[in-house]
């Protein structure tokens, strides 16, 4: 017994000691807790504080996925500038990879947490922006007060200014843009929704140290042959006598810069090693930069036989007319020709390979010395410039034209105009922004011409504003006004694009080929045998997409009819904006069924005149219109 | 101090758990159906915004609410809105709900003002339905004209005449049906020559006889329309062209001039009028590179242009 109480007494103690053990190990764990807590808690006001969450202002948050260069910084240059002149407000810069942009957005978009401005694409983004942005189009007719007398900069001396620089100081905001904010437009929507910053052009990056090297010239020289503007332009430019973008150099053909591309080729060989250098950084999407520019130069002269209604275009009925009925011959269309083998001429310039290269490949290529040169956008200017630092100079210029001497003189004779051209980096407003004046004020901080260039000075882009400085290496990002438009694509439906793509990519990426004339031959013979077998189904595909346009076109209209209906106004008191929108979606959905029903018309014609096969004589009467 | 699991035994905690997931299922599945709380012409108002964001769920909600109204006008406009939000409510439209509220104004509230777009969309339900297949093109001209002999010269009127006028523009390859279409807009213009749909309605004609190659016609309409865009811009301050058709217009009107016309002092008028009025057009170089080439040649037009057709 005496026994038995021992060992229950024992039990107990160990029990008590055991619990006495937990209880110590939950108090230091609950106050390891609360420390911790205490300690994040304390982090989170501490940061809090110091972004301004914490206060009483404003605050705004600007979300963008312009990682590039020092865009980052040039912004938070921005903040601190607007800072000085309106205290009261906070801004928030929230940078966000491009890779995860859109599902962050989407994410707090869908919670409403979303910042107040985002970077958004007001082309492709529709469904998003029409649930969860703003329009903007009540605040762009008003002019941007940062434009005024008070704000009004000096001219900066590191810049180069073009002629054409009006006074903005009551300007309706939309018009000092140089676009007229006409990329911030969503048709589908009939409203304004982005305020951009910069515009972006497309051009030849190159490396003025390799291309030295090889060509044995200097590099004064080489900049005076590819149209970069000397001291002696800028000096013009800065007193008003020309735009600063030098002579054009029209001087600079195709043929110098093939000469130019083997030279490097000669520069590598010379070294021993002939794949060290290549002339031109290719992949899939550089191929195409240069397809997109040489292709619309070289169709240009198929304009003619294409345009039955004149409106300066080729509709798809227009090209199922004009192959079917053997107006325009594939295979000995000389245009068509000369596109192709001037772009399987500029493909044997790229990295062996470059199909399934991706474009970081060749940004990778072009800043490590082992490309002389790449075709790409502005919008990678500051990342270009940023890698290279000082390791080599960059040269900028525009696609050289055939010289009167070259095979392709007939047909690449003018450059793509960029008159139409729209500026990017588009901020949206967020529907549930609590401070949507305040954004509005921001952004009309940063496009305000002295902010807008300076802004864009830093981020190494063209700026957006009209009259806005540039610095002078950038001046041939400058949109060129004068050119010639797209005319032909060479399909008329996504059968026909598939077919052609694959075609195509295994025409410019052959390496070894006994003569061009003869790939292009077999290539061309090739597709245009598929284009006979699927354009006409194509099209009917096309004609079906197209109904179901106008009945969205339809949706839209109705939108407009409702917000007329809520005014309860005749038409001659209705809102311009209001009124302006019926009568586009309403004629526009209305037009566009007549549009339909004329080009189906017309498709069923040829099929009549040719039974659905393609006619390789050229008809004999010179008109065939329908 | 007993383990968690140890916990779930006691009855007392599963009770408890229990009782906590009910209630969250219980929130979490049900369906707030319940009306707004406030009056039906605030619903409608909320209700019509809603759409706008196409938040429809909400939207029916609130137009149920605005339902209640004893008010007849509001109550018209809610059966309105209601059949907009059951036609164009993406994913999960009802058309045949749609049709029996666009029906309800029409037949219980003639003379509301939301009568006469009821009917519009009644129609354009008839001669553009969401297939082909399913057009009832007479049924559908019968419903504009009803429109444009109840509400003469009102905004949904002058659509009505404009969507009538276009069912015989549509048949493309029916000449007579066409010029139809084309002699009902110029009575109709001719009638209410202020109406905002004139210019869009001579632009229309000038593009049919585009398609029928009748090049003075075509020229002669587009000119029209452009004059009275700008009588509409005198009026109002703004146009009813895009800038996007009247650039395309202008193209036309002076490459049909050059090319079909041979009238070059035309050609040249409007592709001045392209480089004068149409800043930031892509087709303003063309335009003057074209004006030098007239301007040097107007004694012997050369065909070498690019625009001559081979």
């Amino acid at each position: 017994m005496t026994q038995q109480s021992e060992t229950a007494r024992l039990l107990a103690e160990k029990a008590r000691a055991k619990q006495k053990k937990e209880k110590v190990r939950n108090i230091i764990g609950m106050v390891v807790l609360g420390v911790a807590f205490l300690w994040s808690a304390a982090v989170v006001a501490v940061r809090s504080f110091d972004r301004g969450l914490l206060s009483d202002k404003p605050t705004i948050r600007f979300a963008h996925w312009q990682l590039e260069g020092d865009t980052v910084n040039a912004i938070e240059w921005a903040i601190e500038d607007y800072k000085k002149v309106n205290p009261d407000v906070r801004v928030l810069q929230i940078p966000v990879p491009e890779r995860a942009y859109q599902q962050w957005i989407r994410v707090r978009l869908i919670g409403r947490t979303a910042p107040d401005l985002i970077e958004i694409n007001p082309w492709q983004w529709q469904n998003i922006i029409v649930k969860y942005f703003t329009p903007i189009g009540e605040y762009i007719d008003r002019p941007n007060p940062y434009n005024s007398g008070e704000f009004a900069e000096a001219k900066d001396p590191e810049l180069v200014y073009p002629d054409d620089r009006p006074d903005l100081e009551g300007v309706p905001w939309r018009q000092t843009y140089a676009d007229n904010m006409e990329g911030s437009w969503v048709n589908d929507l009939q409203d304004y929704y982005g305020m951009p910053m910069s515009i972006f052009t497309i051009r030849v990056f190159a490396n003025a140290d390799l291309l030295s090297e090889a060509t044995g010239l200097s590099k004064k020289e080489l900049r005076a042959l590819v149209g970069v503007p000397t001291a002696g332009d800028l000096q013009e430019a800065a007193e008003g006598n020309s735009d600063g973008t030098g002579p054009g150099r029209p001087d600079f053909t195709l043929s110098d810069f093939f000469a130019m591309c083997e030279q490097i080729k000669q520069l590598a060989r010379d070294k021993g090693d002939e794949g060290s250098i290549v002339p031109i950084a290719g992949s899939k999407y550089i191929a195409q930069i240069f397809q997109n520019r040489y292709f619309q130069m070289a169709f240009w002269g198929l304009r003619p036989d294409l345009d039955l209604d004149y409106n300066g275009s080729s509709s798809t009925a227009e090209r199922i007319r004009a192959i079917f009925t053997g107006r325009l011959n594939l295979e000995t269309n000389p245009q068509v020709a000369a596109a192709h083998k001037l772009l399987y001429e500029i493909s044997r310039q790229f990295n062996p390979g470059f199909a399934q290269s991706d474009r970081d490949l060749s940004v990778f290529l072009f800043t490590q010395g082992k490309a002389a040169m790449i075709a790409t956008g502005s919008w990678e200017a500051g990342t270009l410039y940023g890698i290279v630092g000082g390791e080599f100079d960059i040269l900028v210029f525009d696609f050289p034209l055939a010289g009167p001497d070259s095979k392709y003189a007939e047909y690449i004779q003018e450059r793509i105009s960029e008159a139409g051209l729209q500026a990017g980096f588009a901020m949206g407003l967020t529907k549930h922004s609590t401070h949507k004046a305040e954004a509005v004020d921001f952004m009309h901080f940063l496009t305000s011409r002295r902010i807008n260039e300076q802004l864009n000075k830093r981020f190494k882009w063209f700026p957006a504003i009209r009259g806005a400085g540039t610095v002078p290496e950038l001046t041939n990002f400058r949109p060129k006004v004068e050119g010639i438009w797209k005319v032909f694509e060479m399909h008329v439906g996504s059968d026909t694009l598939r077919e052609y793509e694959q075609a195509y990519q295994g025409f410019i990426g052959k390496e070894h080929i006994r003569s061009l004339d003869a790939h292009f031959q077999q290539f061309i013979e090739g597709y245009e045998k598929k284009f006979g077998q699927l354009a006409l189904s194509d099209f009917q595909k096309g004609y079906r997409a197209r109904y179901d346009r106008i009945t969205q076109m339809e949706r839209q209209a109705a939108d407009a009819r409702m917000r007329v209906i809520r005014a309860d106004k005749e038409i001659d008191q209705l809102d311009p904006v209001l009124r302006r929108n019926l009568v586009s979606l309403v004629a526009g959905s209305a037009g566009a069924k007549v549009t339909r029903e004329q080009e189906q018309a017309l498709v069923e014609q040829v099929r009549e005149q040719t039974g659905g096969n393609i006619q390789k004589q050229s008809p004999s009467q010179p008109e065939d219109r329908p | 101090m007993t383990s968690l699991p140890s916990r779930f035994q006691n009855w007392r905690w599963l009770v408890l758990a229990g009782a906590s997931l009910l209630a969250a299922a219980t929130g979490c599945s049900a369906k707030d159906d319940a009306l707004p709380d406030v009056p039906p012409a605030d619903a409608l108002e909320e209700g019509w915004e809603l759409i706008r964001v196409a938040n429809f769920e909400d939207a029916e909600r609130y137009l149920r609410r605005a339902l209640e109204a004893e008010e007849p006008e509001t109550l018209a406009e809610a059966c309105y809105a209601m059949g907009h939000l059951w036609q164009y409510r993406i994913m999960d439209e009802d058309l045949a709900q749609a049709r029996q509220y666009y029906q309800r104004v029409v037949d219980e509230f003639p003379t509301s003002r939301t009568a006469a777009w009821a009917m519009l969309a009644l129609a354009r339900m008839e001669s553009l339905p969401k297939t082909e297949k399913d057009q009832d093109i007479d049924q559908a001209r019968q419903m504009y004209q009803q429109i444009i002999e109840d509400y003469p010269g009102q905004i949904p009127a002058h659509e009505a005449a404009y969507r009538y006028a276009h069912t015989f523009l549509e048949q493309a390859q029916d000449l007579e049906a066409q010029q139809e279409g084309i002699d009902y807009l110029l009575d109709y213009i001719q009638k209410y020559p202020e109406t905002y749909l004139a210019a869009v309605m001579f632009y229309d004609i000038a593009g049919v006889y585009t398609f029928q190659k009748q090049w003075t016609k075509a020229v002669d309409f587009y000119i029209r329309a452009d004059e009275k865009d700008q009588q509409f811009e005198q009026r109002f301050g703004d146009r009813t062209l895009s800038f996007n058709r009247r650039s395309v217009m202008y193209f036309q009107i002076a490459q049909i001039a050059e090319h079909e016309l041979k009238n070059y002092d035309l050609a040249i008028k409007w592709y001045r009028r392209i480089v004068n009025d149409l800043d930031r057009d892509n087709r303003q170089y063309w335009a003057r590179k074209s004006i030098e080439r007239l301007t040097g040649a107007q004694q012997e037009p050369s065909d070498a242009d690019d625009g001559s057709r081979s």
